[in-house]
């Protein structure tokens, strides 16, 4: 883990200015949260923050490199990140195992390893028992765990 | 041209997906004493839609006097023979509607899948207009865009006339829009954050599309090579202007045999085409619910 610093970050959607000139420090360890009414920019923020969207000014840093500016825009794979979306995001044709299990096919781990790696996301979230469901047969809640395990299990 | 604005305009600022598979669900409604009435009406409609005039179809084509009624004295199956073997263009034919079919429909579902894909994902700036040109067909009359391909394929640089691709330009315009609108709707199923929440766990896009959305769009874009398939080997309007001899399809021929008044041939070629449709349609069907299926288990 290293400090995140986002500085005069600015994202405009047509001539509407969605994130403008937003300045902060998360330092190593650190949790924040982002609090404000719909639309005021918070999704945008983390978008930046994941590299789907390229800003229009400013730039983002992970410790030293930078991996969003107007001119550089480091793919969202190549950031070791993790995200939790507003949907979840669950992939609907893949059992619960097989969406944990889908980011560790990225890492060069062992295979021993790996199933470690997934048995403990999902008993992090308490859902060993329902690995092999499919996401239609959960309930909204059990959706997110499961997108919270798939977030986790790469470790980011 | 003005009723596709107008439907972007009513649809188009709302946004919609499906994430978690549990879409439109199927309700029964108790209809009580109003049961057998429905029933019958419902039949009523069918039976002059569908069953009459598949059962004439049949009818016609296996008898000798397709007006009398059918029995022993009266059966044939020289017309499969006549409409099968005899008459000179027929085999021709259904092997240029079938190629035609198979060619246009495979062409299609990946130009109207790429239109839907950058449309869809906004992937760069002005790709809405795309929308326009793959939607645009639909309001030209098959006759008009026939005559436009006539006039420019008959004189150089480029000459298709003649050949059965002339025929594939024309099926290939006039089947797009209705490939677009299932492929469009297909990704409009599939949120975008799907695909994201594979990136940034380590996917590039390639992997993304490859493990996330072909495997969530795959019914989808099979339907659509199915209706385009379907939608071909029934082309009249375009085909009729644009044959030549040697590229003649079915729904020309059926057009030549009724000009002899060969109700019987007719028939025959028109149960090849119910059936093959059949066929077709059936094999999307169950396709889809297999893939139902798998997401139940």
């Amino acid at each position: 883990m290293a400090t995140v610093s986002l500085r005069g970050l600015t994202k405009k959607f047509a001539e509407a200015a969605a994130v403008e000139d937003f300045d902060l420090e998360i330092s190593d360890g650190e949790f924040v949260a982002l609090l404000g009414p719909s639309g005021c920019g918070k999704t945008t923020t983390l978008r930046l923050i994941a590299g789907f969207l390229q800003p229009d000014g400013g730039e983002i840093r992970v410790g030293d490199r930078v991996v969003s500016s107007p001119s550089v825009l480091v793919p969202p794979e190549r950031r070791s990140m993790s995200m939790i979306f507003q949907s979840y995001a669950v992939w609907p044709h893949m059992t619960v195992a097989q969406n944990v299990a889908y980011g560790l096919k990225f890492k060069k781990w062992p295979r021993h390893e790996s199933d470690q790696k997934i048995a403990k996301a999902l008993r992090l979230v308490h859902l060993e028992s329902l690995k092999e469901r499919y996401p239609s047969e959960l309930s909204g809640g059990q959706q997110q765990r499961v997108a919270l395990a798939r977030a986790l299990v790469v470790e980011p | 041209m003005a009723l596709i604005a107008l439907q972007k305009k009513i649809l188009g600022r709302r946004g919609f997906s499906t994430v978690g598979g549990k879409g439109g669900q199927r309700r029964l409604v108790g209809l009580g004493w109003a049961k057998l009435p429905v029933l019958l009406l419902v039949m009523f409609v069918l039976a002059l839609s569908v069953f009459l005039p598949y059962w004439i179809l049949l009818k016609a084509a296996l008898s000798k006097a397709w007006a009398l009624p059918l029995d022993w004295d009266n059966f044939t199956l020289n017309n499969f023979s006549f409409a099968l073997f005899q008459f000179s263009d027929t085999q021709a034919a259904i092997v240029n509607t079938f190629k035609l079919g198979i060619l246009t429909a495979t062409a299609g579902t990946l130009v109207a899948t790429l239109i839907a894909y950058i449309t869809n994902r906004n992937l760069f700036p002005g790709s809405r207009f795309l929308t326009f040109f793959a939607l645009a067909p639909l309001v030209i009359p098959g006759v008009v865009l026939a005559v436009g391909l006539f006039i420019v394929y008959t004189q150089p640089p480029i000459v298709l006339y003649g050949t059965i691709w002339i025929l594939f330009v024309a099926y290939l315009t006039k089947e797009m829009p209705v490939g677009f609108a299932q492929a469009e709707s297909t990704f409009k199923s599939i949120h975008t954050e799907l695909e994201d929440a594979s990136r940034i766990i380590g996917a590039n896009r390639l992997m993304s599309l490859k493990d996330i959305t072909a495997p969530l769009a795959r019914s989808g874009l099979i339907a659509a090579w199915c209706f385009i398939f379907i939608g071909v080997i029934r082309e009249l309007s375009v085909s009729i202007l644009l044959f030549a001899p040697n590229s003649k399809v079915v729904s020309v021929v059926i057009f030549d045999l009724k000009e002899e008044g060969q109700i019987g041939a007719i028939s025959v070629m028109g149960i090849l085409l119910l059936a093959v449709s059949f066929v077709i349609v059936l094999g999307v069907r169950w396709m889809m619910d297999r893939d139902v299926v798998a997401t139940r288990e």
